[in-house]
């Protein structure tokens, strides 16, 4: 029996503000392979008491061995706890969890991130980029912040950056400027990744629809085990009636798949 | 080397660690994190007879120490489980335990009948609503429990335990009901019903409105309800609420628990269970006890 999912003691090491109240945090891991998706999550548990009770999930934004980072924003006790901890502190991780994106590796992937929805991209960008795979980054958030910075400077050629206030690149949505976007890339084979606000993941999936390409979207949902045995996070399934577990049978699906 | 067996009827348990119904799956993905043969047994997640979709999200809300779940039963009936699950489960090397949910009286013996022979034993599940008592759960009438004890202890020959609700005056009252009426052991307690508001929008933080609470913040009124149980029936009685550690449990087999399940502390805690079989070994081990049956219901109101 293969022991994939495991409960790391791990260690709190830095933290970096990319945005107001949103952190990259990096952990160390011991024992850690290295091997996840992108896509894929963790489940971090905020404190040694039962207040918060729950662990929470966040997806992984770039990982090695020993190592993972995720993007955090604070927005109640427990991402607040995770964010106050100290260099060195410890806390338990559980994963990797749940399924990540499928790469199509015929087609040019085109990744539309809306704000902290980038974390799955980000490590999505980085694996297309080290397999040589063609593929752009559209990263749209309301105002710009490092995050927009780095993603230019990471994947350069490959990023295009949109701001609602247009304080960086173009003044637009992220799913907003597909259309023009998809006309200067041309006539090819694509598949459109996407993770962030609701209205976000319909807008993109529509478009998808009308151009007849296939979207795969990133959900998330409360969950209390992340590990698919409590039921807890569910999505209604599209084709037939009932519900799919986000955190175990996703949290990656085809759009196709799920009623968003 | 301390002797952590006991036994339900002929059922016999390795160790007294259960895995409590809807928290656990169906074992075969804990055991992708942990070797799952070392619990005293799994309990399923719930069967229904027919397949079951759930309710609407959001199915659960995070609360002070604990969490409201309203699931619904989502499963894929007994059919699927006895074709699909039951096959992968029976490589397990542990006491299966069916948990079964009717919705009706009838329906309680039709599950036990057709599980007959194909698990370790039965948990009957009683908190579900009876639809001909306008949603009242079965297990908030005596004479409900009384006759699905009843029907299930004719249908099978099965070690089975029914669950009580905690959601009832006196306990002690339905637990006594299921051992006069063949039922080998009870477990207590399911969840508190309970509900969460979101003051900003006005409405339920749970998609049904209502939903069953679990952790450590229900664990006081599990132990309370398990110590009232205990002196009042002769059946083994099963510990359940909140129960986190080797102390949680240690204090329910002192307020007189014979075996322990391990619920949503799996959730925040995947190796809650194992970890508690270990510190159980190891209290025996440095209290010189050579079995449990020592403490049992040592700490009682006489």
């Amino acid at each position: 029996m293969m022991r994939r999912i495991k409960d790391f003691r791990a260690t709190f090491e830095n933290k970096r503000e990319i945005a107001s109240n949103v952190f990259l945090i990096e952990f160390f891991l011991p024992d850690f392979d290295g091997s996840a998706e992108p896509g894929q999550f963790m489940m971090l548990k905020a404190s040694s008491v039962y207040d918060p009770f729950l662990r929470r999930p966040y997806s992984i934004f770039d990982c090695e061995k020993e190592r993972i980072k995720v993007l955090l924003k604070v927005i109640g006790p427990a991402s607040s706890i995770i964010a106050e901890k100290q260099e060195n502190e410890k806390i338990d991780i559980l994963g990797p969890l749940g399924n990540g994106f499928p790469i199509l590796s015929n087609k040019h992937s085109v990744l539309v991130a809306g704000g902290i929805g980038v974390a799955p991209l980000w490590f999505l960008a980085k694996k297309l980029k080290a397999e040589n795979q063609t593929f752009s980054i559209i990263y749209g958030e309301k105002t710009a912040t490092d995050m927009s910075f780095e993603i230019k400077e990471t994947f350069a050629d490959f990023s295009h950056i949109v701001t609602e206030d247009g304080s960086k690149g173009d003044k637009a949505t992220a799913p907003g400027i597909l259309p023009s976007f998809f006309d200067k890339l041309g006539e090819k084979q694509y598949v459109l990744y996407v993770c962030g606000p609701k209205a976000m993941l319909k807008e993109t999936i529509s478009f998808g629809r009308k151009r007849n390409i296939p979207v795969y979207v990133s959900l998330e949902q409360r969950m209390a085990c992340g590990t698919g045995i409590c039921f807890g996070c569910s999505v209604k399934t599209a084709r037939k009636p009932g519900y799919l577990t986000i955190c175990k049978d996703g949290p990656v699906f085809s759009a196709e798949d799920v009623e968003i | 080397m301390a002797n952590l067996e006991v036994q339900i009827g002929s059922l016999r348990f390795k160790n007294p660690v259960l895995t409590a119904s809807g928290t656990f799956g169906n074992g075969q993905i804990m055991n992708e994190i942990f070797d799952v043969s070392v619990l005293g047994g799994i309990i399923t997640k719930s069967i229904t007879l027919k397949p079951k979709e759930g309710n609407p999200a959001p199915r659960i809300v995070e609360t002070s120490c604990g969490m409201l779940n309203s699931i619904g039963l989502e499963n894929a009936g007994l059919d699927n489980f006895l074709n699909n699950i039951l096959p992968k489960i029976q490589l397990l090397r542990t006491n299966k335990i069916a948990s079964i949910a009717g919705a009706s009286e009838e329906e309680y013996g039709m599950l036990a009948e057709k599980l007959d022979g194909k698990v370790n034993g039965l948990e009957i599940n009683i908190s579900c609503p009876n639809v001909k008592r306008g949603g009242m759960s079965f297990g908030q009438d005596v004479d409900s429990v009384a006759r699905i004890t009843k029907i299930v202890r004719r249908k099978t020959s099965l070690p089975f335990i029914v669950k009580l609700t905690p959601n009832v005056t006196h306990i002690e009252d339905i637990a006594k009901a299921c051992e006069e009426n063949g039922a080998d052991a009870v477990s207590l307690v399911n969840t508190y019903k309970g509900m969460a508001i979101d003051v900003r929008q006005r409405i339920s933080k749970l998609g049904s409105f209502s939903g069953g609470l679990s952790g450590p913040a229900i664990k006081p009124l599990a132990l309370y309800a398990v110590s009232q149980v205990y002196s009042k029936v002769n059946i083994p009685v099963i510990g359940c609420g909140g129960i986190m550690n080797v102390v949680d449990a240690l204090e329910f087999i002192m307020a007189g628990a014979t075996l322990i399940e391990v619920g949503s502390a799996t959730f925040r805690e995947p190796m809650a269970a194992p970890k508690i079989v270990e510190g159980l070994k190891l209290y025996c081990e440095k209290e010189k006890i050579g079995i449990l049956e020592k403490i049992r219901g040592i700490v009682n109101e006489d």
